[in-house]
């Protein structure tokens, strides 16, 4: 009996030691995808009902990588009548191992981005802020998460990504926001996003790509309240070599955090079409 | 290999499949009674493995979602909703209604305060969901606690707490409303209120306007979608209700506001 008991106990233990690391491997696409690199061991992984890591939650960048994704100091703002709300706060950056590796003939399109900055940042006209930007605007973005697809709905212009879980495929057509095809690895979710339309930009910054962008993020869960997100950044029309930004995003906690209208076409009408003032329609 | 030939492989594969089984190698087998020799000759390719005692297995939409949803989700094609009150239209507006038509004819006259041309809603959008004239479509994604619905035209999002929490203060009224949904057995009821009343219903509703909606799967093609209208623009609260028809994804993106200015710039 005694021994019955002991093949017993060694068989199961034998069998959750393979079902382990093949239930790892669930769902993962052919290796050499996205140049997979380990990232931070997580301390917690709350699952969701499908056994996968839970992104569901309204989350947001801090620290205002939106400005510049470089560090900067302080600076001025562009407009001058709103004195120290429009000065420029200061940040440490996203960017890994910077600076970003500009070709040279990029480098003076960023600079004229840069003084072009009030009137062609894609945010001030509020159009779709494309990938990775809309990650760390400093509005909220919720996740919404189901076996097939991982939505995620900004509230910065009404912005809305779809990560397609199973119906994969290479991007249909060029978009602002891209075509975000995603796996799991392991614990973290890697998606491989194409198709993004070259009009889009990083920052406030006039830091810029081209269509032929390629963007690899990691998202994984770091605490309860807090995931890891990288993206590598690889363009070859404008940088020397791939590169790769990093930022923790946080868990809106506050009881009454929700995603808000915000309907930005309106604000940049005056921008635009100098139109400015419709304030009747609200 | 190709990621675009995948899915065709495995579409060849399940139809060779299917081929394999309506040819009724299963029901010969059983019945054995047929003269053999008078059957087509078989594929060579080994049919199915025989399943005889698999459960027929539910079609899967009537499997909750991992969170104990109803499962609602898909791209869906929303029809124009018929009227379903008693008197089968529209009833009366009041004199407040009336006021607010007159009101609107003025400004409609004003050019820009057009919604939709302006790139700002389209004027058919939910809630509640109407027909657009054309790419009315729309996916519905559950998460944990949620119900998402993106609507192609704008690409317009509703995100829906399912655990009916209290409305938003009333200093934040949005065109869309703010919308708070539970499940009442296989049904979605989401209630609907903090109206702007600047919301393109109809379009003379006002901020007073209380939707209701119910979202019930019929079947794995459709949808029951029934709506209820009170506000004081009308004489008395109505309803209608429409199927949802099943459609196919992705759903492109709309991005009218940018192309809309791109072009404007260009013109310049």
């Amino acid at each position: 009996m005694k021994h019955r008991i002991r093949s017993f106990i060694l068989v199961t233990l034998g069998l959750t030691l393979l079902v382990l690391p093949l239930s790892g491997q669930r769902g993962t696409t052919p290796a050499g995808r996205g140049g997979a690199q380990p990232t931070t061991p997580t301390t917690v992984a709350p699952r969701n009902a499908d056994g996968r890591p839970d992104l569901n939650g309204i989350w947001q960048a801090l620290d205002g990588p939106n400005w510049n994704i470089e560090p900067h100091a302080a600076d001025f703002g562009t407009v001058p009548q709103l004195g120290a709300i429009n000065a420029v706060p200061p940040g440490t950056g996203i960017v890994e191992n910077g600076p970003i590796p500009y070709k040279s003939d990029a480098l003076a399109k960023r600079a004229e981005n840069y003084r072009n900055r009030t009137s062609q940042d894609p945010e001030a006209r509020c159009y779709l802020p494309g990938v990775p930007r809309a990650m760390y605007l400093p509005q909220p973005f919720q996740i919404v998460q189901s076996t097939e697809f991982i939505m995620m709905v900004f509230q910065y212009a009404g912005a809305v990504r779809s990560v397609y879980m199973s119906d994969q495929k290479p991007a249909p057509a060029t978009s602002w926001m891209g075509w975000s095809n995603g796996h799991w690895e392991g614990n973290t979710l890697v998606i491989e996003t194409t198709g993004l339309d070259e009009r889009t930009w990083f920052d406030r910054a006039g830091n810029f790509h081209s269509g032929d962008l390629k963007v690899i993020e990691r998202i994984s869960v770091r605490s309860a309240d807090i995931l890891n997100y990288e993206a590598a950044i690889e363009d070859p029309n404008v940088f020397t070599r791939a590169w790769k930004i990093s930022v923790p995003l946080y868990r809106r906690v506050d009881k009454s955090a929700q995603i808000l209208d915000f309907k930005c076409a309106q604000f940049a009408e005056g921008l635009l079409y100098g139109e400015p003032g419709k304030q009747s329609t609200k | 290999m190709n990621s675009r030939l995948r899915p065709l492989c495995v579409a060849a594969t399940l139809a060779l499949a299917t081929l394999g089984t309506t040819r009724g190698t299963f029901a010969q087998a059983r019945g054995g009674t047929q003269t053999r020799r008078a059957q087509p000759a078989q594929p060579t390719r080994p049919t199915a493995p025989a399943q005889p005692t698999q459960a027929v297995k539910p079609p899967s939409w009537t499997q909750k979602t991992p969170d104990g949803q109803s499962d609602l989700q898909g791209y869906w094609t929303a029809v124009v909703p018929m009227i379903t009150s008693s008197e089968g239209v529209i009833p009366p507006l009041s004199a407040e209604g009336k006021k607010r038509e007159a009101d609107l004819a003025a400004r409609q006259s004003v050019r820009g305060h057009d919604f939709d041309s302006r790139c700002i809603l389209w004027n058919s959008e939910e809630p509640p969901t109407l027909s657009p004239s054309y790419n009315s479509n729309l996916q519905i994604v559950q998460g944990q606690g949620y119900v998402m619905i993106l609507q192609e035209l704008m690409h317009d999002v509703r995100l829906i707490p399912i655990d009916n929490r209290p409305h938003l203060d009333s200093n934040i009224t949005q065109r869309f409303g703010d919308s708070r949904g539970y499940w009442d057995g296989e049904t979605l009821i989401v209630e609907t209120a903090n109206y702007s009343g600047h919301n393109p219903f109809q379009p003379m509703s006002s901020e007073k306007l209380k939707l209701t909606e119910r979202f019930r799967r019929i079947d794995d093609n459709t949808l029951q979608y029934e709506f209820t209208i009170d506000d004081p623009v009308w004489m008395q609260p109505w309803s209608a209700a429409a199927r949802w028809v099943r459609t196919e994804g992705p759903l492109p993106e709309y991005a009218c506001h940018e192309e809309t200015a791109e072009a404007n710039e260009k013109r310049i």
